[in-house]
């Protein structure tokens, strides 16, 4: 097994397990901060070693043929340690990096250990260990646990037409998805307000709270306003589309009287064909998940440094290229932390190497990591919820899999 | 003069009032009984809709094709992905998919027994697949309703219950064509193992329910029972049907809530399948929810006591069960309360207004309703509690889209008019006001299609 020394000893250092949980009731926030917690659902499973590769392995160039990180040159990507390497695609997340607001686990994986998006998504969102089981996401059980303490507004918030799994459950949860049609005039909204105020307090409670919402994202033609903006500074569709995702979840998230945590899903991971992590089709994304990060840091302004954004993918992909230069569906892969609460600045990671022999099932990287360690490492000292509820409610049956500490700057 | 009944007949049982239907219907009980004669009203006849196995075929053709036309080419290339797209012609897992939610809706929207198309819904929810499984259960999603769920909805929950279970869409929804015997040749040559999913679903889902009182051993049994009921690989001689794989069947007799299943073949499943549909946590936990469904959450203890019974003594006649439901008082007295689900309303607005969809705009409709055809977000389906489909953005949503409709539709006559001859005394007057007092007549037919009295059922 070919180690990253510097990896190896963050990890351990990490992951001692023996520090208790810091929360101490009263306090906003385990930190003493107001704290934002973000996930970024990526589906269709992110080809982790395109886009943070172990390019000090000594199986790598070889494994990654027709994918790898050249030796020198602009598709060399940007060291991050002396074993580590970031593809270039992503210039605002390594600027992060170095000024130690973004952290990258390496070789994590849910416990899902099959290949259907369908049922990796389910174990990914619902914070079960194996699918099929609940239909709550961990993220909206973490909302109610902290609620419950009051040191965090009881709402969540979710962006997209469909509230993802992750966010789903008994928390309330506001949701945002750009409108699909022309939206209809405030002087409509009021007097359908005006016939829900006498007929049907429900909807009417429906309606003000969408109407605030929109309010929260910057009034009427805001949702305009953010698409003709993102227009405006260029990219192509999926850069500007992710863009807007990121500017939206920005502006909710960083209101005073806003909720404190969110969800959004970005898809197109499914690189199964002509992948080209450069210049092609994963560069491009890599390069529009870029510009969310960059939209996200903007909007959120002072408030990133009460921020963490969490970037999860179902699982990882095959190491070698296949016959069609794409890779396709594997086992570990990265995750990505990045926020001004972020105690960043390295890479956490069990490096299992890439041999022959290391490979999962002899195809995939192999999982060293749970992601649940991390989630639950995050949530507990951000959010400030007990290790007894993240291991029973929060990711019910993952008593044994430890938090690793030391994730919140 | 429209009655109470009547209106409670068109929503509650029916999939919304047309023009002038209200005041028509003189006897709304009688018109509701006389469509239990209409089993055949729930098929759909469109020649040019593929079977199941035929849309396999055509999928996993598809996609070999394009594989290898893909070769040498150059995906960033957009004009040789064009060329190729243009020579591929449409994607089945699109197109059918497309054609499929077409065919429903104009159904849904042309039909004169629209208490057999409501009973379609609850059924296709019941057993529901998901569409965003794989692109192989999407091109047969429609297929599977047509093949699997119209044909029964007023014949036998038994006959149901077997044709969804061994349907391919709900085969490879399930994963139960990759569940294998751990002792079975396969399974011990290969380290193939049990799934679970099937068998549980099964009772969890759609028989006994989750307070059913069966066990875990009693699904794993029953997964291991299962094992062989699969689909076969499109290129053989059953293709994209139902096929019992001896090889990968689990070798042995189980015991399932009690009782021992005997047998080697498909028969020891079916045997077990039989007795789930007669359990009495089935008859139930269905009539629980077909209660729920039509009259509301709050639909009484006794009302579902005697919908059970019916099931339990006519041996699940789904006829028998209805009947029963459109005979109880309650089902007439209790407000309307349900939230109509977006296809619904978007159903009950093309009855309402004479809007028809065109190509693709129901897909996309429905998408940004947050409504997916046949792909809800769990094998337990849509929500179906009074309040599941409120939400602000979703609201809102609902609104900028009936604004969009009423805008093409705006009439010539008084929307006001309109309101009356479509709701009649569901329309309160406050509701009935603010249209009259409306901008333009886009502005209020919009308001009306948003009022409780037209959303509400």
């Amino acid at each position: 097994m070919v180690l990253s020394d510097l990896s190896r000893r963050q990890f351990l250092a990490v992951s001692g397990g023996l520090a208790v949980s810091p929360f101490l009731p009263g306090i906003a926030g385990a930190s003493g901060r107001d704290p934002r917690f973000l996930t970024g659902i990526l589906r269709g499973g992110v080809d982790g070693l395109a886009v943070v590769a172990p390019v000090g392995d000594p199986d790598y160039q070889n494994v990654r043929e027709g994918l790898a990180f050249e030796r020198s040159g602009p598709n060399s990507g940007l060291r991050l340690d002396g074993f580590f390497a970031l593809n270039p695609n992503m210039p605002q997340l390594a600027e992060l990096y170095r000024s130690g607001e973004a952290l990258f686990v390496h070789a994590v994986s849910t416990p899902y250990r099959e290949r259907s998006h369908f049922d990796g998504q389910d174990v990914l969102e619902s914070g079960y260990g194996r699918s099929g089981v609940g239909d709550s996401g961990w993220l909206n059980r973490a909302l109610e646990v902290a609620a419950a303490k009051k040191t965090i507004d009881s709402r969540g918030f979710a962006m997209g037409a469909q509230l993802p799994l992750v966010m789903r459950g008994s928390a309330p949860v506001l949701s945002w998805m750009p409108p699909a049609f022309q939206t209809a005039s405030t002087d409509t909204r009021l007097r359908l307000l005006d016939i829900y105020t006498h007929a049907d307090p429900t909807l009417a409670a429906a309606i003000a709270e969408g109407m605030e919402l929109d309010d929260l994202v910057g009034g009427e033609d805001s949702a305009r306003e953010v698409m003709r903006q993102s227009r405006k500074m260029g990219g192509g569709g999926k850069v500007r589309s992710y863009r807007t995702t990121g500017t939206v979840a920005g502006k909710v998230m960083s209101d005073a009287d806003g909720p404190r945590v969110g969800a959004f899903s970005l898809n197109g991971w499914d690189t199964h064909a002509n992948e080209r992590p450069f210049k092609g089709r994963l560069g491009r994304q890599l390069e529009a998940l870029d510009a969310t990060i960059g939209a996200l840091r903007t909007e959120m302004g002072p408030v990133w440094r009460d921020t963490v954004v969490a970037l999860v993918t179902e699982f990882g992909r095959t190491a070698r290229m296949n016959g069609t230069s794409g890779t396709d569906h594997g086992t570990a892969t990265l995750a990505i932390l990045v926020g001004g609460a972020v105690n960043g600045g390295r890479v956490i990671a069990d490096w299992p190497g890439l041999s022959d022999r290391a490979l999962y099932d002899g195809r995939d990287l192999a999982p060293t990591t749970d992601l649940r360690a991390i989630l639950k490492g995050v949530i507990g000292d951000h959010l400030g919820v007990s290790e007894a509820a993240l291991g029973e409610k929060v990711f019910p049956g993952s008593r044994d899999v430890r938090p690793v500490r030391d994730l919140i700057a | 003069m429209i009655s109470k009944d009547a209106i409670t007949a068109l929503k509650r049982f029916g999939c919304g009032p047309r023009r002038g239907e209200a005041a028509g219907l003189a006897s709304p009980r009688e018109w509701l009984v006389a469509q239990l004669d209409r089993a055949d009203a729930a098929r759909i006849d469109d020649a040019d809709l593929p079977r199941a196995d035929q849309a396999q075929r055509d999928h996993v053709a598809y996609r070999r094709e394009r594989k290898r036309q893909l070769r040498g080419l150059d995906k960033d290339n957009r004009e040789q992905m064009d060329d190729l797209k243009r020579m591929m012609g449409p994607r089945p897992a699109v197109d059918y998919y497309s054609q499929e939610i077409n065919a429903r809706t104009r159904h849904a929207i042309e039909t004169d027994a629209p208490l057999v198309e409501r009973l379609v819904g609850f059924w296709s929810n019941h057993f529901c697949i998901s569409a965003a499984k794989n692109g192989r259960v999407r091109a047969m999603a429609g297929a599977y309703e047509r093949e699997a769920i119209r044909p029964y909805v007023l014949g036998r929950f038994r006959d149901m219950l077997f044709a969804s279970a061994q349907h391919p869409a709900m085969l490879l929804y399930l994963d139960n064509e990759k569940s294998a015997g751990p002792n079975s040749p396969v399974g011990r040559r290969r380290s193939r193992g049990l799934n679970e999913n099937l068998a549980r679903e099964i009772m969890e889902l759609h028989t006994l329910g989750v307070h059913g009182g069966y066990t875990q051993e009693d699904v794993t049994n029953f997964a291991r029972i299962l094992t062989g009921w699969s689909v076969g690989k499109v290129d053989s001689p059953r293709g994209g049907v139902f096929v019992f794989h001896r090889r990968v069947h689990e070798p042995g007799a189980f015991t399932v809530l009690g009782r021992r299943y005997g047998g080697r073949g498909v028969d020891q499943g079916e045997a077990v399948l039989e007795d789930l549909a007669r359990h009495p946590a089935t008859a139930r936990f269905v009539a629980g929810k077909f209660a729920r469904h039509f009259v509301g959450d709050g639909a009484s203890d006794e009302l579902v006591g005697r919908l059970a019974a019916t099931f339990r003594e006519t041996d699940g006649d789904l006829r028998e069960l209805t009947y029963d439901l459109i005979a109880s008082d309650e089902a007439w007295e209790t407000p309307a309360q349900k939230l109509l689900p977006p296809y619904d309303f978007i159903v009950a607005t093309a009855r309402a207004t004479g809007w028809r969809p065109q190509e693709r705009q129901m897909m996309k409709a429905l998408n940004a309703l947050g409504h997916k055809m046949w792909a809800p977000p769990s094998p337990a389906g849509w929500p179906d509690e009074d309040d599941a489909w409120v939400s602000p953005d979703a609201m809102l949503e609902r609104l900028d889209w009936a604004q969009r409709i009423a805008r093409r539709k705006a009439p010539r006559e008084p929307v006001d008019r309109i309101a009356e001859d479509l709701l009649g005394p569901a329309l309160d007057d406050h509701s009935r006001q603010v249209i009259a007092r409306a901008e333009n007549k886009g502005q209020a037919l919009a308001l009306l299609l948003m009022t409780p009295g037209f959303q509400r059922r």
